[in-house]
């Protein structure tokens, strides 16, 4: 009898654990009642008592769906509202994220002075763990944007006044957070770099010579883009100006940090110096270094440019 | 419920959801409690699980159409639900449009 009586007791600790705090003890006794009056219903049909308690708590199903049933909770992460939205903009950031973060581990480990080897061992727990945080934070963004306001009863509050006016809402919604999430990283790892530094030595990579001129216009470049990105949002649209002042903005930062590159004025004083000492007669690492980032450089704004074509493209198929 | 051939299964369930809610309503007029409703209903001719009963009566308590009390004469201690007001008045509303779906559905080709 003792295994029996902990079968309905274990159910209803299950459901309590998952509603909220405040219905607890009344949600747990209403259920614990009802299991007992369903199990005398059906001791009184004759059936016997162990398989008559796992038949009631069977018919009442996974304790943790029942849970959200009684309080009305989604049973989903991310329901259909935000799935488009959150697919996209993971997906983006992945594709930016982990190959930049996997390209700094090897550079880092590179002017340390590591052969392929190593260099490729510092680039594969950056890859993991770049991937895994940026999963993680957008699926927790989106999985709280889910939770937060009315839950269930949202369809219902719909009306055609509601539509927004953007073509692809989703899309340019997560464009625009894509754009921001990526801003904020940017200005923090600068910030971070200028404060400090990487690793357990507290490398400054950046120079600061570069503070504040050269990061203010940077900054400025970044907002426009925001801005940008935000005023499509809003509007719904891309317009031909809207993509030129995009198009401007990227071309002149990323022309920009080109040309500082090649001037040597990018690179903190003390790496440099560092790179100078690990180079042979062979190998200049900074003339490599130089050349990597201008290629990296370079990928990502014909990526700007590829973009800001496809969006351009976007409103002409409207 | 198990009279009806299981590929019917799902459809069936969908068309009664909205009937539960109409029998509770008017079965709870007079207080009853969970279990003691989810026979009543079978009787009636309204057979349900209680896992959808048990969140259904919560919700309609919620929104109104039912008030509840806690009954501790008893050994056992149960939570009564009766119909408010307002749960009367979406029963006969609920009512009226299930008549108006019967009947519709006979003038069916």
């Amino acid at each position: 009898m003792d295994t029996q009586t902990t079968l309905a007791e274990r159910y209803v600790t299950a459901v309590a654990r998952s509603v909220p705090v405040a219905d607890r003890a009344e949600v747990s006794a209403e259920l614990r009642a009802s299991i007992a009056d369903e199990l005398d219903g059906r001791l009184a049909a004759g059936e016997e008592a162990g398989p008559a308690e796992y038949a009631v708590i069977a018919e009442l199903g996974d304790p943790i769906a029942y849970a959200a049933s009684l309080s009305g909770r989604p049973l989903v992460l991310i329901g259909p509202r935000y799935y488009a939205a959150w697919l996209r903009l993971l997906r983006l950031l992945l594709i930016i994220v982990i190959p930049a973060a996997a390209l700094i581990a090897g550079l880092i480990r590179a002017i340390g002075g590591g052969d392929v080897g190593a260099v490729i061992g510092a680039m594969i727990p950056a890859i993991i763990t770049s991937g895994v945080h940026v999963a993680f934070w957008t699926t927790l963004v989106f999985a709280a944007l889910e939770r937060v306001g009315s839950t269930g009863d949202t369809v219902l509050d719909w009306s055609p006044d509601k539509l927004p006016r953007t073509v692809i809402p989703a899309a340019r919604l997560s464009d625009l957070i894509g754009m921001a999430v990526m801003t904020v990283i940017l200005i923090g790892s600068v910030i971070w770099d200028r404060t400090i530094g990487w690793g357990d030595d507290h490398v400054h990579v950046l120079s600061p010579a570069l503070w504040p001129w050269a990061m203010t216009a940077w900054f400025a470049l970044l907002a426009v883009g925001l801005i940008v990105e935000a005023i499509v949002a809003v509007r719904g649209r891309w317009s031909a100006p809207l993509a030129a002042v995009s198009i401007t903005a990227s071309l002149v930062a990323m022309i920009g940090a080109i040309m500082l590159i090649w001037r040597r004025a990018v690179i903190a004083p003390d790496l440099m110096a560092r790179m100078q000492d690990a180079s042979t007669p062979t190998a200049d690492v900074v003339q490599i270094v130089n050349i990597s980032l201008t290629a990296v450089l370079g990928g990502i704004l014909i990526g700007l440019l590829f973009d800001a074509y496809r969006k351009l493209g976007l409103t002409r198929e409207v | 419920m198990g009279v009806s051939e299981d590929e019917f299964d799902g459809h069936l369930q969908e068309l009664r959801r909205g009937t539960v809610v109409l029998a509770s309503l008017r079965l709870l007029r007079e207080p009853g409690y969970g279990y003691g409703l989810l026979e009543q209903l079978s009787a009636a001719g309204f057979p349900t699980d209680s896992n959808t009963l048990y969140p259904l009566l919560r919700r309609l308590e919620k929104q109104g159409y039912l008030a509840s009390e806690w009954n501790t004469e008893e050994a056992r201690p149960r939570k009564f639900y009766r119909t408010s007001d307002a749960g009367l008045r979406l029963a006969d509303t609920l009512a009226r449009d299930v008549q108006a779906i019967a009947a519709a559905a006979k003038n069916l080709p």
